[in-house]
């Protein structure tokens, strides 16, 4: 991305067209519009910052731990369990099991594991669980909103499209969704992916219902009018001119929802129905380590803050890009 | 309008209807045995797990058992896989414990967010504001429990107060006001805990429907009257903001159910949602059916209730 | 602005009123101050709820906790060295019956035809020229007792044309032949080995028995033959257990306890409409007698050592509640009616949540999920308790319970390894440990080729550091475990060495068993990389923790280990219990005094719904078995039970890991009173006990208002 080499005058630049109340074209693109005013927000801009650590660090745990394993998240050092943080291997532990850097920066667990290797580890666990629950509940929420709103008229037999589809939503809203989680996850096999599919089949229903709405919205509008008139195909028009149109919502929610899918996943290993070994979650870590909360406050303190620290930049970030798309708001903010 | 309400009602009771078909189907379909059939155990035999089976239609094909539990829980001798027992009058009990503690976390919320949101409201951009929106993001952020155990860590250890369960037990024999302000103390701190991420949704809400509203021009024409600040604020700007608020206090009632197994696993509540979890790990079918089928109720009745009370409110919408 | 002021009023208040809340609660400094009654009160913690409150239908230990005497009583209990002693019954004596069939087509030793009397004539004659030897000495009395017609019913197994299995009850009728009938004064199990003498050893072989049974349902032959020999026995042992009862004992509503409830206790047992879970045991006996209102006589249908043992943690349970008469009081008093009636059976009673019995305590309430709290009985025909009020609190997390004993909310928990170490020196509180009649152990699948070589299972157990999981994840709180017997019982051989710590010598067995480090440093033999699946349940740390180190401990020797944790129903019911698993990190409750291993070990129980689950299958386990369940003599059972456990370490089924150490954390100001004969009383901390659980005692504890110094320790 380019940086605006005079900041003070773009800005100025962009008031105008705006305050001219959309008389004027805008001056830049939406997207730098958006960035702008994002930029402006000190909170979203520090959970930015965090969440780009956190993506490099999930590659990096991945990397560190499963390909060119630096920090092994597995070695059992017995004689070693509970240690503090930055402390140094016991003298009964052999020279091969040391750790990488000859510490345990985040200390170790009961079982003498590393507790750093573990947060990186999971770290890449963690943020997965999030982005693909969530990438499922988009997937789902948008076809069944973007059918709902396009094709909604059309007949199925006695009943329209979108009723049907809007009933169906109407049942997902109803099942009390954690309730149902837990009861699913509990009987299923306990595996990553279908605590990843549990928590994005129960969360889509936002995502239809906006989608929905603003399909509905705009395909009445007379760009759309044209695009039909010019003979476009259909797909043409829901990809290139409906789909970009009804984005803005849809990112701003995906993005709280990933930070919800998180803590729901640390509430489901609270329960013990979490990501289950060999994974390690910064749920999970967690859930274990408050066994150990008189012993080792650290285990319960480390991924509870670090899982506080990253779920908090998701919502600064969602929020502030909520801020920033909302034309009304900018307004407002900047006059 | 009571038409509107009639047809509701009964499109609601479909909806209902169709939502226990799939619980059924989901819990049917996943693995796992109800506990009471407990192959761990070294004196059961074949025989007596194929009785036991037998006895609760475990092995009827599918819609036989939804129709089973369709009757049983229509005549209420619905029965617990895990005890027996019958499973409306544990679901009351169960209820009467989650009650005081849904309402007086609800009060606590409802109370502590109009204050906390307004005054961030009037200073726009204020410290105060700035520091209790960071706040209020940080409470939506951390994970309930890992907030619950670090107080509850600090007041056990600080003052030996005992702060987990309905009262402390052993005060059966107190004097009546030891054990009423003892129960009153046990229901203080998870409730307080359940309600911060509450007050810090709400407050927002609040704190958005006020800048809402503060810019409007009947608002600004009451400003130019010349009425003093609180006046405009309290009385003007509020009592319309309010508006949208009345909606959600329908959505409040499934909560009931299923919002608070976490805070009821903390702090061992003996309320609904620990009732839930427990039949999960027992897979006391009939329990989580129940549990589920009634929570689907209370969501449908919640939006129903909003629905009207938004009607009754706001005179520009009508039910058609 | 009166709105202003009362937005901001409202919150402060429920604020305030909240906060003042905490000056009434009691601490655990002040609890006695605010309410002396919490001296006589007695707090513990239960990890979970218990279903029912019916000794006959519950296998739990947590109902056990609840009921054992303590609300209800065995006849015969274990003392705190692990002897039997009194309890309702004052004193109990073990005879025999004996029956010999006269096979008429069967010729004696001598030659002489079979008839009911030449059978009766020789048998008298080798007892009364003392040609029997010892056996002669136990004999009392010899008769012939004619032919009969009994009627029996069977529950078989049917599959269903789904395939399913389903209970079917089968009615037949067995002609008995002319029989001689022995009366011993004690169990001789080589009774008729040692007859062969007279009667000719082939005398017991090949008996006709399909001649002399009827079938209601013919087709269903082929499912109940293998029954026949042991419905019609040709030699029958039927071993007489004869309890003699404390007179003048009554149930907690006044009625008087006697023989009657004995009886009562077995029919209810045995009945399939209460589908009893410990029925097993008792199915052996065939019937209960009452003598007289203070004796009941049991005889046994044949040879079955653990009879003794089954009624030693088996309660009493009151005739005049749960029998036909009392049931229908009961559904009278409830209002049940018509069809519903015909339904009604124990297991719907209302004593099953609110149970009667003769122990120390009453039951007064049980709150599920939360509570049961028992009160002291006054009437008890023993020493009366110390407590007045005893809580079972239903805490499902030790971090929970361990907050609740620091607040003074709690008296007593079983504490995980690592709390109760920081309890160990702590001011306030007193740590015993009891050995918790278990053991934790690795079990490997035997019917997966992989498994069936035992190099491959000892290789994995020695690569298994069990002292350091002793040392470090049990915190010294365990003992290693060699065998299917528990170190605290005599039947396990105690001289027996554990498999040793030796990752070089396991990966030499694995090479001597052809497997070779292949080129990405895993073990290959074939072409096939040696791994497999490690499971266990979800929700125990120390089995998770086990896991978690076998997986690193087997990767070191190149061993391709996954490991998976499931929730307990889906663990056991879908993989453990249908054999669809590689091995299996679990462990065996209680039986810590049951010298029978047949569930467990024999090959026989391999199915499904049945405990053998690795499908171990030794003939000289097998063998070791049976004769464990039918040997009476103490010795000798014991010999067998030392050589079965042998057996059973060389091959190594289960890799044997520990048996935990049960700790229990309890406040200091609890002691145990000791009552001289002339009413002395001593004060002493509560100490750990040689045999079975510090519980036992719990009638003798007392709570002081301070931690007392001068104890005797």
């Amino acid at each position: 991305m380019t940086v605006p080499a005079t900041p003070g005058r773009r800005a100025e630049a962009g008031v105008l067209p705006l305050d001219g109340a959309g008389v004027l074209v805008p001056a830049e693109t939406p997207f730098r519009q958006v960035w702008r005013s994002f930029r402006k927000d000190r909170l979203a801009m520090a959970g930015l910052v965090v969440l780009a650590a956190l993506l490099m660090l999930a590659v990096l745990g991945k990397l560190f731990t499963e390909w060119w394993v630096l920090f092994d998240p597995a070695t059992v050092r017995l004689p070693d369990k509970l240690r503090p943080p930055f402390s140094i291997p016991s003298s009964s532990i052999g020279k091969e099991l040391w750790p990488t850097l000859g510490l345990y920066p985040f200390g170790t667990d009961e079982l003498g594991r590393n507790v750093f290797a573990r947060m990186l580890q999971g770290s890449f666990v963690s943020l997965s669980v999030g982005v693909v629950a969530v990438s499922i509940s988009l997937i789902i929420g948008i076809t069944v909103g973007g059918v709902a709103g396009f094709y909604g008229q059309r007949k199925l037999g006695f009943v329209s499209v979108d009723t049907l589809l809007m009933r169906v939503t109407d049942v997902a809203v109803c099942f009390p969704t954690f309730f149902l989680i837990l009861t699913v996850v509990a009987l299923l096999p306990p595996n990553i992916y279908n605590i990843m599919i549990v928590i994005g089949i129960t969360s889509w229903m936002g995502t239809a219902r906006f989608v929905r709405a603003e399909f509905m919205a705009l395909r009445e509008q007379d760009f759309v009018t044209a695009a039909r008139a010019l003979g476009l195909s259909e797909g043409r028009i829901i990809f290139r001119h409906l789909m970009p149109n009804a984005m803005a919502p849809v990112l701003v929610s995906a993005t709280i929802d990933v930070a919800h899918a998180i803590l729901t996943e640390s509430a489901l290993s609270f329960l013990g129905f979490g990501v289950r070994p060999p994974f390690a979650t910064w749920g999970n870590i967690l859930a274990d380590g408050r066994s150990y909360i008189f012993d080792a406050p650290w285990l319960f303190i480390l991924p509870g803050g670090a899982i506080l620290v990253v779920v908090l930049a998701f919502n600064l970030v969602g929020e502030g890009l909520r801020d920033a798309m909302n034309p009304k708001l900018r307004r407002r903010a900047s006059g | 309008m009571w038409r509107f309400v009639l047809r509701t009602v009964l499109q609601r009771l479909l909806l209902l209807l169709l939502i226990s078909i799939i619980s059924h189907l989901v819990i049917h379909l996943a693995p796992g045995q109800p506990s009471e059939v407990d192959p761990m155990n070294p004196m059961m035999k074949a025989v007596d797990i194929a009785r036991i089976r037998a006895s609760f239609h475990l092995d009827d094909p599918f819609y036989l058992q939804y129709l089973h539990w369709m009757r049983d829980l229509v005549f209420g001798d619905l029965k617990s896989f895990r005890d027996g027992l019958p499973v409306l009058p544990k679901i009351w009990d169960r209820f009467l414990n989650s009650a005081p503690l849904f309402l007086l976390t609800t009060l606590i919320v409802w109370t502590a967010s109009f204050p906390t949101g307004i005054h961030a409201a009037l200073r726009r951009g204020s410290l105060y504001d700035r520091s209790t929106t960071l706040v209020a993001y940080t409470l939506i952020s951390v994970p309930g429990f890992f907030l619950s155990y670090l107080l509850i860590l600090f007041v056990v250890r600080t003052f030996h107060l005992p702060v987990i369960g309905q009262h402390t037990f052993g005060t059966e024999h107190a004097p009546l006001i030891v054990r009423f302000m003892d129960r009153i103390w046990h229901l203080a701190i998870p409730s307080i805990m359940a309600a911060l991420t509450g007050i810090a949704v709400l407050s927002r809400y609040v704190r958005a429907q006020m800048l809402e509203v503060i810019d409007q021009d009947y608002v600004r024409t009451a400003r130019a009257k010349g009425l003093d600040e609180d006046h405009v604020v309290y009385g003007h700007a509020l009592r319309n903001a309010l508006l949208p608020f009345v909606t959600m206090f329908g959505f409040l009632l499934p909560g009931l159910i299923s919002g608070s197994v976490i805070f009821e696993q903390i702090f061992a509540w003996p309320g609904l949602g620990l009732l839930g979890y427990e039949a999960i790990l027992a897979r006391d079918f009939p329990m989580i059916l129940t549990l589920n089928f009634m929570a689907a109720a209370l969501t449908l009745f919640g939006i129903l209730l909003s629905d009207i009370l938004y009607a009754v409110v706001d005179p520009r919408i009508r039910l058609e | 602005m009166r709105t202003k002021w009362l937005l901001i009023a409202l919150p402060v208040l429920i604020f305030v009123v909240l906060a003042q809340s905490a000056f009434w609660v009691p601490s655990y400094a002040s609890q006695a101050e605010r309410d002396p009654a919490r001296l006589t009160t007695f707090l513990r913690a239960e990890i979970g709820d218990v279903k029912r409150l019916n000794p006959i239908l519950q296998m739990e230990a947590g109902a056990q906790n609840v009921m054992l005497n303590k609300v209800t009583e065995t006849l015969i209990t274990n003392d705190e060295t692990g002897k039997l002693v009194p309890r309702l019954a004052d004193r109990w004596e073990v005879t025999e019956e004996a029956y010999l069939a006269v096979v008429a087509d069967r010729q004696l030793a001598d030659g002489t035809p079979v008839t009911g009397e030449s059978l009766l004539g020789a048998l008298r004659r080798a007892w009364q020229s003392a040609k029997l030897g010892a056996l002669g000495a136990s004999i009392q009395s010899l008769e012939l007792v004619p032919g009969e017609t009994r009627r029996l019913s069977e529950t078989v197994l049917v599959a269903d044309e789904n395939g399913n299995k389903q209970p079917v009850t089968l009615d037949l009728t067995v002609a008995l032949p002319e029989r001689v009938k022995f009366r011993l004064s004690k169990v001789e199990t080589r009774l008729f080995e040692q007859l062969g003498a007279v009667v000719g050893a082939s005398y017991f072989r090949g008996y006709p028995f399909a001649e002399r049974f009827k079938l209601q349902k013919p087709e269903l032959l082929a499912q109940v033959r293998d029954r026949f020999p042991d419905l019609l026995a040709v030699a029958e042992h039927n071993p007489v257990i004869t309890f003699y009862l404390h007179p003048g004992v009554r149930w907690h509503d006044g009625a008087p306890f006697d023989a009657e409830d004995v009886k009562f206790t077995y029919e209810a047992l045995i009945d399939p409409k209460n589908a009893s879970p410990r029925s097993a045991s008792f199915v052996t006996i065939r019937s209960v007698e009452v003598v007289n209102p203070l004796t009941a006589r049991m005889t046994y249908k044949r040879l079955y050592s653990p009879a003794i043992i089954d009624w030693a943690s088996m309660d009493i349970i009151p005739k005049h509640r749960l029998d036909v008469n009392g049931l229908a009081r009961e559904m009278d008093a409830r209002g049940i009616h018509g069809a519903e009636r015909e339904k009604f059976t124990l297991r719907d009673s209302s004593y099953n949540l609110k149970p009667i019995g003769t122990g120390p305590f009453r039951f007064s309430e049980w709150v599920p999920d939360q509570y049961i709290r028992l009160v002291r009985n006054d009437d008890y025909w023993r020493r009366k308790a110390e407590y007045r009020e005893m809580y079972f609190r239903v805490i499902p997390d030790y971090l929970t319970m361990e907050l609740e004993l620091q607040s003074g909310a709690l008296d007593r928990y079983e504490a995980q390894p690592y709390q109760a170490e920081r309890y160990r020196n702590a001011a306030g509180y007193q740590v015993v440990s009891s050995p918790g009649g278990q053991y934790a152990y690795i079990g490997y699948n035997m019917r997966r080729p992989l498994f069936q070589d035992v190099r491959v299972r000892r290789a994995l157990g020695m690569a298994i550091d069990v002292e350091s999981i002793i040392k470090y994840v049990l915190d010294g709180q365990g003992r290693r475990s060699t065998g299917p017997y528990f170190s605290s019982t005599p039947f396990g051989d105690k001289s027996l060495k554990p498999l040793p710590y030796d990752p070089a010598a396991a990966a030499a067995l694995l090479a001597e068993a052809g497997w070779k480090k292949n080129r990405a440093g895993l073990l290959e033999k074939d072409g096939k990389v040696l791994q497999f699946t490690l499971v266990t349940n979800n929700g125990n740390p120390k089995r998770k923790a086990v896991m978690t180190i076998a997986q690193e401990a087997w990767r070191k020797l190149g061993i391709d280990c996954k490991i998976q944790v499931f929730e307990w129903t889906v663990f056991i019911g879908e993989f453990v219990d249908v054999g669809n698993f590689d091995a299996y990190v679990l462990g065996w409750v209680g039986g810590d005094l049951d010298p029978d291993q047949y569930q467990i070990w024999h090959s026989s129980q391999a199915h499904r719904d049945e405990l053998n689950y690795v499908a171990y299958a030794s003939p000289r386990a097998d063998d070791l078995i049976l004769r464990i369940r039918t040997e009476y003599d103490v010795d000798a059972q014991i010999e067998l039970t030392r050589e079965l456990h042998r057996v059973i370490a060389e091959d190594q089924p289960y890799t044997f890991l520990y048996e935990p150490l049960m700790a229990i954390v309890l406040d200091k100001r609890i002691v145990r009173v000791r009552k001289a004969a002339d009413g002395q009383e001593e004060l002493e901390n509560i100490r750990e006990p040689a045999f079975g659980s510090v519980d036992q005692s719990v009638a003798e504890w007392r709570k002081l208002r301070l931690t007392p110094r001068g104890v005797v320790q």
